[in-house]
C-alpha cells in the first residue's frame, strides 16, 4: 500500500503538468478540452474498480473469505467516487462543447445507470445485518452490476451518440502529443485508484477486526 | 477556462477529501486497536 502511495502521489503532479502545460491547446474547444485529461482517466479508474468488485465477489463466492468481501466493498466505494468525478467533469465538458450540462445520450445515460447501480450496492450493504448474507448478496450484485461496464464502453458504438468515440480500437483522431498526455494522466489515475482501494481495504479490515474484538469482549463479559 | 478550473477543482477536492478521510480513519482505528483495555480484552467496563 505504501509503495502505491509513494508511486501515485508524485505521479499526480506529473499528470497535471502534462495535462495543463505540455499538452497542446485544442483548435476548436481551446482550453476547455483539457477536462478530457481527468474525465477519461477517471472513467478508466472506475471501470478498474468495478472489475475488482466483480472479481473479488466471484472469489468470495468460491472461497468464502471475509477479506475478499472487504476488498469488494472498498473497490465499490472508490469506483463510485471515480464515476462521480467522471459524471461531473463530463457535465462541465458537455457545457463547454455542446452548450448544455446534461443530455440523455446513451453514453451519459449508461454511465449514470452504472453510478446508480453501485450506489445501490453500497446502500444494500448497509441494509443487511448478517455479515455472511450481506457478503453473498453483495458478491452477486457486484458481478451482475459489472455487466453495465461493457455496455457503457460500447454504447457509442452500439447506438447513435454525440459523445466522442472510444480511444481504444482506433476510433480517435487525437493528436499524438495529446495521446501522450492522456496516457500519463491515465497511468497516474490508475495508480491513485489502486492506492485508494488499498487504503479503503485497510480501513474495512481494521473496522471488522474492531467489531470482532468488541463482539468477543461482549461475549466474555456475558460469561 | 472557467470549466477547466471547475473540472480540476471538483476532481481534486473530491479525491483529496476522500484520501484524508481514509487516512484519519486508519489512524483512529489503529490507535483504538492498540489501546490497552479497549475492545473487550478484559479491561473494558460495561
Amino acid at each position: 500500500m505504501r509503495l502505491l502511495g509513494y508511486a501515485s502521489l508524485p505521479a499526480i503532479p506529473v499528470a497535471l503538468y502534462m495535462a495543463l502545460v505540455a499538452a497542446p491547446t485544442e483548435a476548436f474547444m481551446g482550453h476547455s478540452q483539457r477536462i478530457m485529461y481527468i474525465h477519461v482517466p477517471a472513467a478508466i479508474a472506475s471501470y478498474l474498480s468495478f472489475a475488482i468488485v466483480a472479481a473479488a465477489g466471484a472469489l468470495y463466492l468460491w472461497r468464502r473469505r471475509d477479506h475478499l468481501d472487504a476488498l469488494a466493498h472498498a473497490a465499490a466505494e472508490v469506483g463510485v467516487l471515480f464515476t462521480t468525478i467522471t459524471l461531473l467533469t463530463g457535465s462541465l465538458w458537455g457545457r463547454a462543447a455542446w452548450g448544455w450540462w446534461w443530455t440523455w445520450d446513451p453514453r451519459l445515460t449508461t454511465t449514470l445507470v452504472l453510478w446508480l447501480i453501485y450506489v445501490a450496492y453500497l446502500i444494500m450493504r448497509q441494509a443487511i445485518d448478517d455479515p455472511e448474507r450481506r457478503a453473498r448478496f453483495s458478491a452477486i450484485f457486484g458481478i451482475v452490476g459489472f455487466l453495465d461496464v461493457p455496455v457503457v464502453h460500447l454504447s457509442v458504438v452500439w447506438w447513435r451518440s454525440i459523445h466522442p468515440p472510444n480511444f481504444a480500437g482506433g476510433g480517435t483522431t487525437l493528436d499524438p502529443a495529446m495521446q501522450q498526455a492522456l496516457a500519463v494522466c491515465a497511468a497516474a489515475f490508475l495508480l491513485f485508484n489502486l492506492f485508494l482501494i488499498a487504503l479503503r481495504w485497510r480501513v474495512e479490515r481494521l473496522e471488522r477486526s474492531a467489531a470482532r474484538a468488541r463482539a468477543s469482549g461482549r461475549g466474555a463479559a456475558g460469561d | 477556462m472557467v470549466y477547466v478550473f471547475a473540472g480540476y477543482a471538483v476532481a481534486f477536492v473530491l479525491m483529496l477529501a476522500y484520501v484524508l478521510r481514509l487516512a484519519a480513519r486508519v489512524a483512529r482505528l489503529e490507535a483504538d486497536l492498540r489501546r490497552p483495555g479497549n475492545f473487550g480484552d478484559g479491561g473494558t467496563v460495561e
